[in-house]
């Protein structure tokens, strides 16, 4: 077959000029398969055939890459995860597997997690042992790094080695704040007895930016200076996501439960947006009203856990030491004194390994060092500094 | 507004309306030729006039070059077109790096001027210089119509990087009919998603690495600075052969040709094999006009090094108004003056043996990775602090292992191994007619284009999709997928828009 037949099987006359300018090699040869067989048949008859190929290539490539994109990656949309919302109920006997998470975007890992949202350690869960709880957004949901890695997981080894028997359950939300933890508190310590509770905060999550902007809850500080909570409905927070019409919204979502392929279309198209509006602004705690925001949480944190709180500030520490001293952070670490709340920083755990170690705790081999979420590396370091801590004031 | 963005994406939509909706191919032209100004002034609209005094001049030496008898007259309507490009060239280019190089040997230092290098410049003075030479040796009837000659300068798919068309390529091409057909839309189209995924899944990605490292070297470990130095010469030539292949494919659904600019440049085997691989039409640009201007190897064996070396030295000049730059087209200049020399040495031989193909290859690939070190570093001491931890003399910094690299790797080494099976199938082809069997399955054709006008070789190999049928659909909707969904968020200008 050769380029004219193509043009003229595709009704196309102008065909000369364009295969002159093109040069493609002429098939002509007898004893052609597939490719030539097909546009055989096609010699003469309409373009239906054609039409037919295109539809059912279309088709083929969308099942196929449907196929390939579940291999490698969940379809988090899909998976019926518990949410620090009204509905989250921890269960001490929640211990085997529910529903497992494969991440390949900040480094490759596979998560498994128990009925309540908690993340399976890897380590034998000790009968009639104590509960300590982790709570934390995405740093200790860790998505990026697999079980036996994360912070609960390495906690449990170092208890062991030390004698101490101990059950630790990490909890981890995707841009979940203090209003969050304060607000499943009650949950949590019915549930759990938890012997202590280490709260992950970060940048992020101080000063007004970690009241006003959190997912799940919210809050705002009365007249007080005290937090009161409110919840965040769905609707509210699709209004606030996008500006496509909520039941357009909720269609596409309807489609993403059921498709990895477009989850990760979406995922993908919403990553894109985001990066042309530029980078959010950083949280500063510079003024007065973010360091009374800082206070308010640390104080609500402290009245919701009581005397087994903890809580530990993972910070920016960028390869190259920039931004070094960030203000927030100094005021978290005073608010906890104020408050009397055992609570550190991992700055100087971090600066450590970097500067002696060559070693950063944030990033992975496919991002920046220094930037994004705690690695497995981070998760050891943040293990052995709530450890230390616990030590140091049991 | 570059090829990969939306705003060109809606542009390019307009310019294919308006090829299929105008009845005659002169207004075809026409609205081209509207479409490039508007594709250039989109950046700049005052810079528009930088484009089109040159062109008016050019084409005016031209005609009255072609139009006299006498040598020095025309010797001198030549040499009024060099000062006019060659100066514009000069002042918006290299004014303040002279300015700056100057501050550094007198006493006093002088001021930078606030100049905006208008983007394409490097380009498109090459190729108004070309046409005024070519009718010069007469070679090139000179063009008439204003309009063509016009179109040929400003033909917004090469404007800003190239390929650098000389008019006897492009000029011939103007009689045809520049309506849009599937054909060529389907090479065309398979040409910008090659280019698409070069530059957005390969040259972006890279680029995260390379930059960081690149902006803060000491931070990093030896290793980590050798990946760095790998990846750059990889993200160099996917952002660049990126753009030219969506180049050419974007002129191909328009109904033009352009020369290819890459022939897997990183399987020569020595550096003089490499530039006739890499920036194809600059190499050729620079051997036509300059080197075989200043004598070529006529004049003995020594002016024949020293004109290789200065052809080498102003590449790198053009490349950048640097000295990095410059120190990037010395290494190359000593490079080919050594190869020479090898090879006048060893005298004629046949074909080498494998291992010292591997052995010439691997050392070349680690000289063009090692002179990269100087095109991407912004001064000499970063370079510095990158060639220590290169050769390890220094081994602090954090280790980054950049994961995507060791993704990419395979599919770059598949690439090329794809290619030259392909054109290896293509010769046998040649030779016994027919489609070679290993493709008949999977492949449509080969477009294979010779552009060379005089015996020099310039053919870019393309490994078509049979878009007609349902392999060819299937393959080509699954690239493209994958392409968007392993595309990098953070696209960058591209590289050789700054020269």
């Amino acid at each position: 077959m050769t380029i004219h037949n193509i043009m003229r099987i595709l009704g196309d006359s102008r065909g000369a000029e364009a295969a002159e300018g093109l040069r493609i090699r002429p098939i002509s040869r007898p004893h052609r398969r597939c490719v030539d067989s097909s546009a055989h048949g096609l010699r003469g008859r309409s373009a239906t055939p054609v039409v037919t190929s295109w539809s059912l290539g279309i088709v083929c490539a969308v099942v196929f890459l449907e196929l390939l994109s579940r291999q490698l990656t969940s379809n988090l949309g899909s998976l019926d995860r518990p949410s620090p919302a009204s509905s989250f109920q921890p269960d001490p006997a929640a211990i085997d597997e529910t529903y497992k998470v494969h991440w390949c975007s900040e480094g490759c890992a596979t998560s498994h997690f128990s009925r309540d949202g908690a993340r399976i350690t890897n380590n034998p869960i000790l009968n009639d042992a104590p509960i300590a709880v982790v709570l934390g957004d995405s740093h200790i949901e860790a998505l990026q790094v697999s079980d036996s890695e994360i912070t609960a997981s390495v906690i449990e080894s170092m208890a062991r080695t030390a004698g101490s028997r101990i059950n630790v359950r990490e909890y981890g939300w995707s841009a979940a704040s203090v209003p969050a933890y304060v607000a499943i508190a009650p949950k949590i310590l019915a549930a759990l007895n938890p012997r202590w509770v280490a709260v992950v905060l970060t940048s992020a999550d101080l000063g007004s930016t970690g009241l006003e902007e959190s997912r799940y809850w919210r809050a705002r500080l009365d007249s007080n200076g005290e937090m009161r909570l409110f919840e965040i409905s769905d609707e509210d927070r699709l209004s606030s996501r996008a500006r496509i019409a909520a039941s357009a919204v909720r269609i596409t979502r309807a489609l993403m439960r059921k498709s990895t392929l477009l989850f990760v279309l979406v995922k993908k198209t919403q990553e894109i947006i985001e990066s042309r509006r530029g980078p959010a602004p950083q949280s500063n705690a510079k003024t007065s009203a973010d360091q009374a925001c800082t206070q308010a949480s640390v104080r609500a944190l402290k009245k919701a856990y009581g005397s087994s709180l903890l809580i530990f500030y993972v910070p920016e520490l960028h390869v190259n030491r920039q931004r070094e001293n960030i203000p927030e952070e100094a005021g978290l670490l005073t608010a906890c004194a104020t408050e009397a709340v055992r609570c550190a920083s991992m700055r100087q755990d971090m600066m450590h390994a970097r500067d002696t170690e060559n070693r950063m705790c944030t990033g992975f081999n496919s991002t920046e060092p220094g930037t994004g979420h705690l690695n497995a590396y981070g998760h050891a370091v943040l293990a052995n500094l709530i450890w230390r801590t616990l030590r140091a004031n049991p | 507004m570059v090829f990969t963005s939306f705003a060109f994406l809606k542009f390019f939509i307009v310019v294919l309306l308006g090829l299929c909706l105008l009845p005659r191919r002169d207004y075809r032209q026409a609205f081209i030729l509207a479409a490039s100004a508007f594709f250039y002034a989109y950046w700049k609209p005052s810079y528009l006039l930088l484009l089109a005094a040159p062109s008016l001049i050019d084409y005016v030496c031209a005609l009255r070059i072609e139009q006299s008898q006498s040598g020095v007259v025309r010797r001198r309507w030549l040499i009024a077109s060099l000062v006019t490009n060659l100066g514009l060239l000069a002042y918006f280019k290299y004014t303040n790096f002279f300015l700056e190089s100057l501050s550094l040997i007198l006493p006093v230092r002088l001021p930078s001027l606030d100049i905006v290098l208008p983007v394409g410049i490097s380009f498109f003075t090459f190729k108004t210089l070309s046409y005024t030479i070519d009718v010069y040796r007469g070679e090139l009837p000179a063009c008439r119509s204003l309009w063509r000659y016009a179109m040929f300068v400003t033909y917004f798919p090469e404007l800003i990087a190239g390929p650098i068309v000389r008019a006897s390529v492009f000029l011939p091409q103007m009689t045809r009919s520049l309506r849009p057909s599937i054909q060529r839309a389907q090479v065309g189209m398979q040409l910008i998603l090659l280019g698409i995924t070069k530059k957005l899944v390969f040259a972006d990605r890279l680029s995260l690495f390379v930059d960081r490292v690149f902006a803060d070297p000491n931070t990093y470990s030896p290793s980590t600075a050798i990946l760095a130095t790998i990846a750059y010469s990889i993200q160099v030539y996917c952002d660049f052969s990126g753009y030219s292949d969506m180049a050419i494919g974007i002129s191909k659904i328009i109904g033009f040709d352009l020369p290819e600019n890459f022939d897997m440049p990183y399987l020569a085997c020595s550096v003089t094999e490499f530039w006739r691989r890499w920036h194809i039409t600059l190499s050729q640009w620079l051997r036509d006009y300059l080197y075989i201007s200043l004598g070529g190897n006529r004049r003995g064996k020594l002016r024949t090094y020293l004109n290789l070396f200065i052809t080498m030295f102003l590449a790198g000049l053009w490349h950048g108004a640097g000295w990095t730059y410059v120190f990037f087209g010395c290494l190359h200049g000593i490079a080919l003056v050594v190869h020479k020399i090898w090879r006048e040495f060893r005298g004629p031989s046949g074909a080498p043996s494998l291992p010292a193909r591997a052995l010439s290859w691997a050392a070349t690939y680690s000289f063009v990775c090692f002179s990269m070190i100087f095109f991407r570093a912004t001064t000499f001491s970063s370079a510095w602090v990158i060639i220590r931890k290169v050769f390890w003399l220094d081994n602090t910094g954090v280790t980054w292992t950049y994961t995507p690299l060791l993704l990419l790797v395979p599919l770059l080494i598949a690439g090329p191994i794809l290619g030259s099976v392909a054109g290896t199938q293509m010769g046998r082809d040649a030779r016994y007619g027919g489609p070679p069997d290993l493709w008949e399955f999977l492949y449509w054709g080969v477009a294979k284009r010779r552009f060379a006008l005089r015996p020099h070789r310039a053919a870019g190999i393309y490994i078509l999709l049979p878009l007609h049928n349902f392999v060819g659909v299937f393959c080509f909707v699954s690239w493209a997928v994958l392409t968007f969904l392993f595309s990098s968020v953070r696209t960058n200008p591209f590289i050789y828009f700054q020269f």
